[in-house]
């Protein structure tokens, strides 16, 4: 006698410890085979874009650090650029180099939360431990520069906040000095294991075309073979100086995608020793008090410096009106921010272009006829953070 | 760029240009001549769907009140055509550009769910990111920053 079956609908979140956020994902499911998958979002929407229509352009950076909140300086980076195209302003060489050392750090961040927690879906929670350890290192420096490790908002509009303490170059240097002995430390655990190439291999597969297609940049793209990255095509800060390759792998699966962070955390490390060679001496922003405020040492002697000082804080600087898209390599895909000014001090639209929103419309193409713990795998693959998904 | 600019000048492509430069260039187009534009972009070297949003210009005044603006990347060229689309308030029928890119479902429920512009032709129009049952479009200019709070009255005439 045959058993009649039908295929079931559940619920994977939004509360789930591997859904990596609050995500919520209906999975009709067909014994262990995943026939159907929706992924519904919102969970986290705390109207992000809504506010930082309210706030000036400096006070905006609070909120906009917010979105991807595991890799911060790249959504803070994305908007300055938008808003420095917007006002026609050039920042200073120190700036530029600043701007790009603490980028390249906020990317090793996201790539090592990245690893910990897909290895700790997988079940090799060592590794999580030992990636974190690492962060830690990495969010003291940013703890350094800006006192604050999680959400620095070192970047400002025409400059950086301050200049680097002394002591933070030797401390990124000792950092510098360690990383490539764990990245190889951990490269062998998971590589060379034959548990974690089987889970990963021909795992959530999506084609070149349906990339393209879906918007899917960043690493997904560079896991099947097109190796492209905007800090190669279209160079900002100064990246066309740099010498660093850009990895790819033919795989489309989830082992060609881990592979691509791994390599892109090594050349992360390459373009972090240049920027610490090559560190120039100069201002650390642009030299035009009706935007950048004056130092605080001015203002008891200068009655200029006061005025703008108090214009600054109280209203903010202006700016034309326009549009401007920046789109920059973040950890996770292209970032970008679409900035709609209409004159005044605050702007009128702020757009983020989320890397992980096109990844997670994707992911029901790539999890179909799969079995939920590769789902799980595949969640974990196209490194999604709910805070930039729904912002 | 340059070749694209001659292209839209001549009547080629139906647009105009807002402004241009080396890698980037924006387009302003019709409602009605939306999709064929994306499209001919897409055909001719801009296979890469980047973004899909909507910017509201109710503080200004300015007729349409809406602008719907698409960006695409294209590999050869490394640089970005934005087509901007301006949509009226009253009319908030637009043709949906899931049959071009398959990535504009997402992005086209953001809309909206966040502004109210409905796609004709869109396989499942939801709102996104607000709950289901929400009354409003929240991201439009003259919606309060505070939010809808408290709920209306029941009685409503």
């Amino acid at each position: 006698m045959t058993q009649d079956t039908k295929p079931m609908v559940i619920n994977m979140g939004p509360q789930h410890p591997s859904t990596h956020g609050v995500l919520r994902l209906v999975l009709e499911l067909d014994g262990e085979t995943v026939v159907g998958c929706e992924p519904q979002i919102g969970y986290l929407h705390t109207g992000i874009e809504k506010t930082a229509e309210d706030l000036t352009y400096t006070q905006a950076i609070t909120v906009i650090e917010r979105m991807d909140y595991l890799s911060p300086l790249t959504n803070n980076l994305a908007y300055v650029l938008a808003v420095e195209k917007l006002l026609g302003i050039e920042v200073p060489e120190r700036v530029n180099v600043l701007r790009v050392m603490f980028t390249e750090l906020s990317r090793l961040a996201s790539h090592l939360v990245w690893l910990g927690t897909a290895a700790m879906d997988m079940g090799a929670m060592s590794v999580f431990f030992y990636c974190f350890r690492e962060r830690e290192l990495i969010l003291d420096l940013f703890e350094m520069a800006a006192g604050a490790r999680l959400h620095p908002m070192y970047f400002r509009v025409g400059g950086v906040l301050h200049d680097i303490p002394d002591g933070f170059l030797d401390k990124l240097k000792s950092f510098l000095v360690e990383f490539p002995k764990w990245m190889n430390e951990y490269h062998s655990l998971l590589s060379d294991n034959i548990l974690w190439v089987e889970r990963l291999k021909g795992i959530a597969k999506i084609s070149r075309e349906d990339c393209l297609e879906y918007g899917l940049t960043g690493p997904v793209l560079r896991g099947t073979g097109l190796a492209h990255d905007l800090r190669k095509t279209n160079p900002y800060c100064g990246y066309e100086s740099y010498d660093f390759d850009i990895p790819s792998y033919d795989g489309c699966d989830a082992y060609a995608r881990y592979c691509v962070r791994i390599d892109e955390m090594r050349q992360g490390y390459r373009i972090l020793q240049q920027t610490v060679d090559r560190l120039p001496e100069g201002p650390t922003h642009i030299d035009d008090w009706r935007i950048f405020p004056p130092a605080k040492q001015e203002i008891a002697n200068n009655m200029e410096a006061l005025i703008y000082h108090f214009k600054l804080f109280t209203e903010g600087f202006r700016v034309p009106k326009g549009e401007a898209y920046a789109g920059i390599e973040g950890p996770k895909g292209e970032i970008g921010a679409y900035v709609v000014s209409d004159g005044s001090a605050r702007p009128m639209r702020f757009r983020c272009r989320p890397p992980s929103f096109y990844s997670l419309q994707a992911l029901p193409k790539m999890v179909r006829q799969a079995l939920i713990a590769d789902t799980v795998a595949a969640i974990g693959s196209i490194d999604i953070v709910l805070g930039e998904v729904d912002r | 760029m340059k070749d694209l600019v001659e292209r839209v000048e001549s009547g080629e492509i139906k647009a105009s240009v807002v402004k241009t430069s080396e890698r980037e260039l924006v387009l302003r187009v019709d409602v009605s001549d939306l999709v064929e534009t994306a499209a001919f972009f897409k055909a001719s070297g801009f296979p890469m769907f980047t973004d899909l949003t909507c910017a509201d210009y109710y503080g200004l005044k300015r007729k349409p009140r809406f602008d719907l603006v698409v960006i695409l990347y294209s590999f050869e060229r490394q640089g970005y055509v934005r087509l901007l689309c301006g949509i009226p308030e009253d009319a908030v029928h637009v043709p949906t550009l899931t049959n071009v890119f398959k990535g504009a479902n997402w992005p086209e429920r953001e809309v909206f769910d966040l502004y109210g512009i409905m796609f004709d032709g869109h396989p499942g129009l939801k709102r996104i990111l607000m709950p289901d049952d929400y009354e409003g479009f929240p991201l439009r200019r003259d919606f309060p920053i505070t939010g809808m709070v408290p709920p209306p009255p029941l009685a409503r005439e």
